[in-house]
C-alpha cells in the first residue's frame, strides 16, 4: 500500500528525515513504480528512464525538509518526475518522436491483452491500430500527449495531473477531451479512407 | 504514414481508450532503491537534516528585512504625519510635500540608506537566487 493511502504519508516524511534509511528505501519502492511510469510516458524512451529516475529520487531527497505538506506527497513526487522528464526533453533538444522507432522497446509485452484475442483478424486489427496510435500519439502537441498519456493512469486523478502539468483540473479535462479528438481525427487521417468518401489511401 | 490496411475508419473511441490504457508501466529492476540510495548519499544528500543552517540564515534574514522595513515605515510615517497635518492644506499637498520630506530625510540620512539599501540589495539577490533553486 502506498504510504498516503493509509494516512502515514507524514510520518513517512518524518522518518526520511530523521535519516531512517529504512524510510528512504520505503519511500522510493512505494513511489519508483509510478515516477518511472511518469518519465517513460514524457519522454517516450524507455532506456533513460531509469537514470531520470533516479535523478527525480535525488531531487525528492533533495527538497524533502522544504516539503511542506500542502499538497498529497504522490503529487508532489510526480510532480518532480515530470519535471525531470521534461528538463531531459529540453537538454536533449527532441520529443518523443526523435527517438529511434524499436531501440527504445520495453522489455515488457506491449500486445500481451491482444494475443489473447480469439479471431485472428482482430488480433492483427488491433495490433494495427495499437501501433498506429503510438505513433500518432508521440506527434501530438505535448500538451495534449502529457494530459492523455498522464490521464490513463489510474493513480493519476485530474487534479494531480493539473498539478503536474501546472495547470487547474478543469483545464486537464478539456485537454484530455481535445487531445482525444486530435488523436482520433490522426489516426483516422491515416487509415484507409472508407468507401463512398472516395479519396486515395494514405501513404 | 504509412497504411494499414486491417483498420478502418471511424475509430472508436473506447478503442482509443483501450489502447491508452494498456500503455504498459515502468517496472524499477531489481536493486532500484538501493542504487537510489547510494546516489543520494554520494552526492551527499542522504541525510536530508530537518532545518540547515542555511534555512536559518534565510529565515533569520526574511525576518530581519521584514521588522526594519516595518520599523522604518512606522518611523518615517511618525516623523512625516505632525508636519503634513499642520501644513498640508490638500492631498496633492500632502503628496507633494511627502515626497519633499521623504528626499531631504534621505538626503539628511545618506550613509543610512545607502546601508539599507545595500543590505535590501543583497537579500533580494540571495532570496532570487535561492528561488531560482541555483543554490540550494
Amino acid at each position: 500500500m502506498r504510504p498516503g493511502e493509509d494516512g502515514n504519508e507524514q510520518e513517512l516524511v518524518q522518518r526520511c528525515l530523521a535519516n531512517s534509511q529504512d524510510a528512504c528505501t520505503e519511500l522510493v519502492e512505494a513511489y519508483s513504480r509510478m515516477v518511472g511510469t511518469v518519465i517513460w510516458r514524457a519522454t517516450g524512451d524507455y532506456r533513460v528512464v531509469e537514470d531520470l529516475a533516479q535523478e527525480a529520487f535525488l531531487r525528492v531527497f533533495r527538497g524533502l525538509p522544504r516539503f511542506d505538506g500542502r499538497a498529497k506527497l504522490s503529487t508532489w513526487i510526480y510532480t518532480i518526475a515530470h519535471r525531470v522528464a521534461i528538463d531531459h526533453l529540453r537538454q536533449a533538444g527532441c520529443r518523443p518522436e526523435d527517438v529511434p522507432e524499436g531501440d527504445n522497446d520495453p522489455p515488457v509485452d506491449f500486445d500481451r491483452h491482444a494475443a489473447s484475442g480469439p479471431d485472428p483478424e482482430m488480433v492483427v486489427a488491433r495490433e494495427e491500430l495499437d501501433r498506429l496510435v503510438h505513433q500518432v500519439l508521440a506527434q501530438l502537441p505535448e500538451k495534449y500527449r502529457l494530459a492523455l498519456l498522464y490521464a490513463a493512469l489510474d493513480d493519476l486523478d485530474y487534479g494531480t495531473i493539473g498539478a503536474m502539468l501546472g495547470v487547474p483540473p478543469g483545464t486537464v479535462k478539456t485537454l484530455v477531451f481535445r487531445g482525444k479528438r486530435l488523436l482520433k481525427e490522426r489516426v483516422e487521417a491515416a487509415l484507409v479512407p472508407p468507401a463512398g468518401r472516395g479519396g486515395t489511401r494514405a501513404t | 504514414m504509412s497504411l494499414r490496411p486491417a483498420v478502418e475508419a471511424p475509430v472508436r473511441h473506447e478503442d482509443l481508450d483501450r489502447v491508452l490504457r494498456r500503455l504498459p508501466l515502468w517496472e524499477p529492476p531489481s536493486g532500484f532503491a538501493r542504487r537510489v540510495l547510494t546516489r543520494t548519499n554520494a552526492s551527499g544528500h542522504s541525510r536530508p537534516a530537518r532545518v540547515s543552517i542555511l534555512d536559518v540564515i534565510f529565515g533569520g534574514q526574511r525576518a530581519v528585512v521584514s521588522a526594519t522595513f516595518a520599523y522604518a515605515g512606522g518611523w518615517v510615517v511618525w516623523q512625516l504625519t505632525p508636519p503634513l497635518i499642520d501644513r498640508a492644506m490638500t492631498a496633492v499637498d500632502a503628496c507633494a510635500m511627502f515626497a519633499a520630506l521623504v528626499a531631504a530625510a534621505m538626503a539628511a540620512n545618506m550613509s543610512v540608506v545607502a546601508w539599507a539599501s545595500a543590505a535590501s540589495s543583497l537579500s533580494m539577490a540571495a532570496w532570487f537566487t535561492r528561488r531560482n533553486g541555483l543554490w540550494s
